[in-house]
């Protein structure tokens, strides 16, 4: 099973004949079966149609039997009846259900198989043996009524077998099927048949070039005739032959060419293989000695430093012996300016010695003088003090008089003033209600004034009217100017009035000037004699305070003759002190001679001292150049090496870098080299590959 | 008595009478017969909407009556140098009607009047041509008196024929 089920797949032919056979034999089943069934229902409707007329016919034939109960035609009716083909059993009952006919003419015994059976079974009811038949058989039971108009007479009781009618359908269906077999397998095996010729042999071919091409057999070409899709494919495959022959011919070219290429390259990958390692080599012997020289010019550094710190520790001690020569020279400079300074000194010194002692016999004498003068001066205070005396008794006269004379005759001439003034101020204020009457006559002016100009006015509106009245005016142009004349003279006097009221005001206003001056007079008056007053206090306190003085004048001449007898007493102690100075002047000045005379010389031992060290200090200057010359050179040194130093280190640093690139030179080298390695294997392969091929 | 009659009446045909007055230095005449009265300066209450040659108004014994200041009117400084010397003369025929109560009236405000004076004719000569003209035509003559000239001034020709149909209007909105 498992095998024919292998070789169904294989087979494109078996795969269609399996499929078509299997559908159409579906198809054919299924229609077989339709087919069955609707004929057996065909078959089934027939009979029960059959039966029905058949039913009707022998209703209507046996309704006179059962009317007029013929028996015998009835049975003999349905006897004949029963014989019909596939009826089993037929029996009439009437309206009541009771059977008419006789069982044994019920059933029809000309079928062998129920006459079998009823020779087994038997009963006397016809419907419970047609009941025992129809469990038994495969019956169609048809009860038809017979009727006589609208009356039911019985029914008549038919049982038709089927089988045959099955029989029937069972033939056909059996001659469908077969014959759809037949149909089938006809189809199927030319389906197969034009499956193989049509499809699995060119396909064969086209199998059978494909698998020569995997080998690698170009020669071969598929043979395809036809021009329908499987020719397609077999002259698509001829095309791919034709191109691959082409593709492969290049690649086989190319494959050599890379073959020959990557011999050479190897060859030239292992030079640089050796090439690098031998540059490492020598990198390193470099690197080495370019250590080796650093190391050499860290030392030489080394030294250059030291010799630097040498040379400065020495230059600065020349400095420093310079400098304390210098200071020496500065010193002894110093020294011999002092020692100048001294002798000169010591010079004024015996110069002011021998003043001094000049001074001090002006001293001597002048004491003497003083002593004399001391006396003359005593007499003198005597004298103040005597003239004191006097004074003092002078002035408490003077104070007496003043105090009683003096102050009394000023109170009364102060109480006159004050009487003067009163007075004054009381004419005063008469002038001043003087003037205020004339002003109180001038505002009642004032109003005559007013009454002179009404008048008047009053006189020119009369004129006026008296004129416009023509001739009856005339009395009144009398009267009006009656009235101006009267007018103009009070208006004449008016103005005198007020003319003698202007003098009058002047005049008291002259009045009360002067009244204000005298009451000024009176006043200063007054003052001075206050101040009279004021003075003549003054006088007496001065008169006390000279009385004071005179007073204390007195004792200060006691006093002063005391001090003047202490004076003498002091003069005659100077006198004994300078002699003694000049005793000591005298010695001072042998002494300051001996001192000029060594201070010479030592001005002598100065001078030399002070050439020596110019001499010295010069030297040492020609040293400190010397010494700042060498450090300066040793300077250069230094920086020098520090730059070579520098130089090598990057010189040292390059080598290490150089080392590292060689290394890295060295590996790429040798993965260049299996690289290449692996590249001529895969060509070789390659070729290999292609040389498979023929064409 | 006749004879006195007689010379009036020629003294009254042959002179002019005249009540002077002044305005600062100068001295103006006007006729007596339109003089109705010489007062003080009374209180001059301004008026809204009058015409500007109107001062104001004042009230004379229950007249009202305009009143223009000459000194104004002759362009000359306000200055008063005397106050109490200052008269209102109320004059007649300046204005025509008898329209409210000023029965046509004004009053002229002047610096002083001086008197009565009679003028005789000859001595009053015409004025001159440059004072004729809308604005000298009030000026009527020149009379000579002894001590100067006064200025003759004629009253109904102080208001232009305008100052005196917008004063009657004036009027006629007060009444």
């Amino acid at each position: 099973m498992l095998d024919l089920k292998e070789k169904i797949e294989a087979s494109m032919g078996l795969k269609l004949a399996v499929v078509i056979t299997g559908v159409i034999l579906a198809l054919m089943v299924l229609g077989t079966a339709f087919v069955a069934r609707t004929m057996s229902a065909d078959q089934y409707r027939h009979i029960e149609t059959h039966g029905k007329d058949l039913g009707m016919f022998l209703g209507k034939a046996v309704t006179d039997p059962i009317l007029q109960k013929d028996m015998k035609k009835l049975e003999s009716l349905v006897a004949d009846a029963v014989k019909t083909q596939d009826m089993l059993y037929t029996y009439v009952t009437d309206s009541s259900d009771a059977v008419l006919n006789n069982v044994v003419t019920s059933f029809n015994r000309e079928n062998p198989e129920l006459h079998e059976f009823l020779l087994q079974n038997t009963s006397d009811s016809a419907p419970a043996l047609a009941a025992k038949v129809k469990a038994q058989f495969d019956v169609l039971e048809i009860p038809v009524d017979i009727k006589t108009g609208e009356t039911k007479l019985g029914t008549v009781w038919m049982g038709f077998s089927r089988t045959g009618a099955k029989q029937n359908v069972r033939g056909i269906v059996f001659l469908l099927l077969g014959t759809s077999v037949a149909i089938v397998l006809a189809l199927a095996a030319m389906v197969y048949m034009m499956a193989r010729k049509m499809i699995v042999v060119p396909t064969k071919e086209a199998v059978s070039v494909a698998s020569n091409i995997a080998a690698g057999d170009l020669t071969q070409s598929v043979r395809i005739a036809s021009h329908d899709e499987f020719g397609m494919l077999g002259r698509g495959l001829n095309r791919m032959i034709t191109g691959l022959k082409g593709m492969i011919g290049n690649v086989q070219q190319a494959a050599m060419n890379v073959e020959s290429v990557s011999t050479e390259v190897k060859g030239a990958s292992a030079r640089i293989a050796t090439g690098s390692r031998t540059q490492a080599e020598s990198v390193d012997e470099a690197a080495s000695s370019v250590n080796e020289m650093h190391f050499a010019l860290k030392e030489i550094a080394g030294t250059a430093q030291d010799l630097f710190a040498t040379s400065t520790q020495t230059s600065s001690s020349v400095i420093e012996t310079v400098a304390s020569v210098d200071e020496v020279a500065r010193t002894m400079h110093e020294l011999s300016a002092s020692i100048e300074e001294t002798t000169s000194a010591i010079a004024q010194m015996s110069v002011a010695i021998r003043q001094i002692a000049g001074n001090v016999e002006l001293l001597s004498a002048a004491a003497a003088d003083t002593a004399a003068s001391s006396s003359e001066i005593s007499t003198s205070v005597k004298e103040v003090e005597e003239t004191a005396r006097q004074s003092l008794a002078l002035s408490e006269a003077v104070a007496s008089d003043a105090q009683q004379l003096g102050m009394h005759s000023i109170d009364k001439t102060i109480e006159g003033m004050g009487r003067i003034d009163a007075a004054a101020r009381r004419t005063a204020d008469v002038v001043n209600r003087l003037v205020g009457r004339v002003e109180s006559i001038g505002s009642i002016l004032t109003v005559i004034e007013d009454i002179t100009d009404q008048t008047g006015l009053l006189a020119l509106n009369a004129a006026i009217l008296a004129a416009q009245a023509g001739e009856h005016g005339k009395g009144f142009s009398v009267v009006a100017a009656e009235i101006r004349d009267l007018s103009n003279r009070t208006a004449a006097s008016t103005q005198e009035i007020g003319n003698l009221i202007a003098s009058v005001q002047e005049e008291s206003k002259v009045a009360a000037g002067v009244m204000q001056e005298g009451v000024a007079i009176v006043e200063e008056g007054m003052r001075l004699s206050k101040d009279a007053g004021q003075t003549l206090r003054k006088i007496l306190e001065r008169a006390d305070q000279s009385r004071d003085m005179s007073r204390s004048i007195n004792r200060a001449a006691a006093e002063q003759v005391r001090s003047i007898r202490q004076v003498s007493e002091a003069v005659e102690r100077i006198s004994g002190m300078t002699l003694q100075i000049a005793k000591a002047a005298n010695e001072q000045k042998s002494a300051s001679e001996q001192i000029a005379r060594a201070s010479e010389k030592m001005s002598e031992i100065t001078r030399f001292v002070r050439t020596s060290t110019e001499g010295q200090a010069k030297a040492g200057k020609d040293i400190t150049a010397a010494v700042e010359n060498m450090s300066a050179k040793i300077t250069l040194v230094n920086r020098a090496t520090g730059e070579v130093q520098t130089g090598s280190n990057m010189i040292v640093k390059a080598i290490e870098r150089i080392k590292q690139i060689a290394k890295e030179n060295a590996s790429q080298a040798a993965g260049l080299n299996s690289a290449v390695e692996i590249m001529a294997d895969q060509a070789g392969s390659l070729k290999n590959e292609i040389q498979k091929f023929r064409m | 008595m006749n004879d006195k009659k007689a010379k009036q009446a020629v003294v009254a045909d042959e002179t002019l009478q005249l009540v002077t007055f002044h305005i600062g230095p100068e001295v103006y005449g006007l006729e007596i017969n339109s003089i109705t009265e010489i007062v003080r300066p009374h209180r001059i209450t301004p008026l809204p909407r009058m015409p500007k040659f109107i001062e104001g108004v004042i009230n004379l014994r229950g007249a009202i009556i305009p009143i223009i200041d000459l000194r104004k009117r002759f362009a000359l400084a306000t200055i008063h140098d005397n106050p109490r010397k200052m008269r209102m003369m109320i004059m007649r025929g300046a204005l025509q009607g008898a329209n409210g109560t000023g029965r046509g009236l004004i009053g002229l405000v002047v610096d002083g009047v001086n008197e009565v004076l009679h003028v005789p004719k000859k001595d009053i000569e015409p004025a001159p041509e440059v004072a004729t003209g809308a604005s000298g035509d009030f000026i009527t003559g020149m009379g000579k008196v002894a001590d100067g000239l006064i200025i003759l001034l004629d009253i109904t020709k102080i208001l232009s024929q305008q100052e005196r149909s917008a004063l009657a209007e004036a009027g006629n909105a007060e009444s």
